[in-house]
């Protein structure tokens, strides 16, 4: 693929518009660093769907679960 | 319709267990995209700021991955100890199938074999996450755990990881800023939190002269009021951030973005005879730093698993064992993984000038010869450029046919030695002045913003 995916890209809006339906969104997403290189080719999967919101709001969970273990940790050996 | 590959189809379970996010139906607004990308960037800096419950540290020994955490941003004993090394890996390796032909053909274009590929991608990097989790409990990282605590360690290990996994797949369907890949990113981040710490942190610690500010600018402020002298002895205190570490990194910051700057462009017309304003052209840069960090990053690759083997066969005691490396407390101190260590500040260089010649001479060879090599391994030849080129219909600007390949052909593989050479003499530079977060970090995180800064001027 072209070095960072983002120079034909350039240029006038209709250029852009048809480049990027040539390609895929993540080949003109590519900037500098390790995966710029690897073109990974993320289109729809067949798998279940989620929305981003989901995936953030379970990260979030997750802190929470780990600090709550941490917090709970510290009270319980206290008690001990 | 071409039949995609009998392998590939193995992959459709795994397509169907594996949850991903929806692609984003129409072009999300810019605030709306910088705010998911701050929101991923930021859980994945609270994960790798919290401890991971249930370690045992006993002792402080020293950290045998030093060298590969910035680039695979990950902080030791916290929730991102994996960093993004399990989703490189895994893209890695199912790159290196599809190319390799062993999946069958894959061709890219059909969008059931690109599903395909990205479950096997997702599932692949949650099993690297799950093996190297229970490798590091294994071999001891967290001191002597329980068979429970383990569990739970590796537990934590893998749901950090496939946090990533999901927070790289939703920056990558269209959610995130456009100009950076989320895993520089991700690295990028990182090391800009640990610059922004070693200047602001506001935990003060207990040294000689009294309480200190970690952070050097605060410390500074600090101290000034207490007389010049006192002043200059925080600027230059050794144990703590101090001014020539932040100096060194602002030097390599600012060489890396001029670096990235360099470039020859090469203006292309379109022929497929646009109605308009006259021949529209857009412009093809071809960048001194062609291949951008990636010589680094991979040399960095090929040294850590030089280390992991040699470290392995240091418990076997034989002769290929010694020539491999001979450690000392996870310090490597004969063999090839000593030169291929850097030295460690300018006594040592002083102490064996034979070290810092060898070091530098193999980064810059490997440096020169890794970025030749990607350039072929990762599609961006002369020919599959011009291929590329007249995919979208573009030509060279006034010119004939061949002439967009003999052009390409004269600058692009020079551009990739010179490219290669400049980053690793770049490193070579941030290793030795002391700048914070390693060579291969602040190149990472210049790269990566200047792309995201240079796209958001492009689009919007």
């Amino acid at each position: 693929m072209v070095a960072n995916g983002d120079a034909p890209a350039r240029g006038t809006a209709a250029a852009a518009a048809s480049l990027r339906r040539r390609r895929t969104t993540s080949g003109a997403a590519a900037g500098g660093g390790a995966s710029s290189m690897l073109q990974f080719y993320t289109d729809e999967a067949a798998g279940r769907k989620m929305s981003p919101n989901t995936v953030l709001i379970m990260s979030i969970g997750f802190i929470a679960v780990v600090a709550m273990l941490h917090v709970f940790g510290k009270l319980y050996r206290t008690a001990n | 319709m071409v039949r995609s590959s009998q392998a590939l189809q193995l992959f459709r379970l795994v397509a169907a267990l594996m949850p991903s996010v929806r692609r984003a139906d129409r072009t999300i607004q810019f605030r709306q995209r910088a705010l998911y990308t701050g929101l991923s960037v930021s859980v994945f800096l609270v994960c790798s700021h919290l401890p991971l419950y249930g370690t045992n540290f006993t002792s402080t020994a020293a950290d045998p991955l030093y060298y590969v955490r910035t680039i695979l941003a990950s902080s030791r004993g916290t929730l991102m100890e994996l960093g993004v090394a399990p989703i490189v890996t895994a893209g890695t390796v199912m790159q290196l199938l599809a190319g390799s032909g062993l999946l069958g053909r894959v061709d890219q274009s059909v969008r059931e074999d690109r599903e395909l590929m990205d479950a096997g991608r997702k599932a692949l990097a949650l099993a690297i996450a799950v093996g190297e989790a229970a490798a590091h409990v294994a071999l001891g990282a967290y001191g002597a755990v329980g068979p429970f605590n383990s569990a739970l360690i590796v537990l934590q290990l893998v749901s950090a990881s496939a946090i990533v996994v999901f927070i790289e797949d939703l920056l990558e369907k269209g959610y995130g800023l456009r100009g950076a890949s989320a895993v520089s990113l991700l690295a990028a981040t990182s090391t800009c939190g640990k610059v922004m710490w070693h200047a602001f942190s506001p935990v003060t610690i207990n040294t000689g002269r009294g309480p200190e500010f970690e952070g050097l600018v605060l410390a500074a402020v600090h101290r000034a009021f207490l007389g010049a002298d006192k002043l200059v002895a925080t600027l230059l205190r050794q144990h703590l951030p101090n001014m020539t570490q932040l100096l060194a990194t602002g030097v390599v910051m600012l060489t890396a973005v001029f670096l990235e700057g360099l470039r020859v462009p090469l203006p292309l017309r379109h022929t497929d005879g646009r109605r308009g304003r006259g021949t529209t052209t857009t412009i093809f840069p071809i960048k001194l730093l062609y291949t951008s960090t990636m010589p680094v990053v991979l040399h960095s690759a090929v040294v850590s698993f030089l280390y992991m083997v040699s470290q392995l066969l240091h418990r076997g005691q034989f002769l290929g064992a010694r020539l491999l490396g001979t450690w000392k407390d996870a310090v490597p101190v004969g063999g090839l993984a000593y030169y291929v260590t850097p030295p460690a500040g300018l006594a040592h260089v002083a102490a064996d000038p034979a070290h810092a010649v060898v070091y530098v001479l193999l980064l810059l060879a490997s440096c020169a010869m890794l970025s030749r090599a990607w350039v072929e391994a990762s599609g961006s030849s002369a020919k599959d450029v011009v291929r590329q080129i007249a995919d979208q219909r573009l030509a060279v600007q006034g010119g004939r046919e061949g002439d967009v390949y003999s052009k390409l052909k004269r600058y692009i593989p020079t551009a990739a030695l010179l490219g290669g050479l400049c980053v690793g003499g770049l490193t070579i530079l941030a290793d030795t002045t002391g700048a914070i977060g390693s060579g291969t970090g602040i190149l990472l995180a210049a790269t990566t913003v200047y792309n995201l800064v240079d796209n958001f001027k492009k689009q919007d």
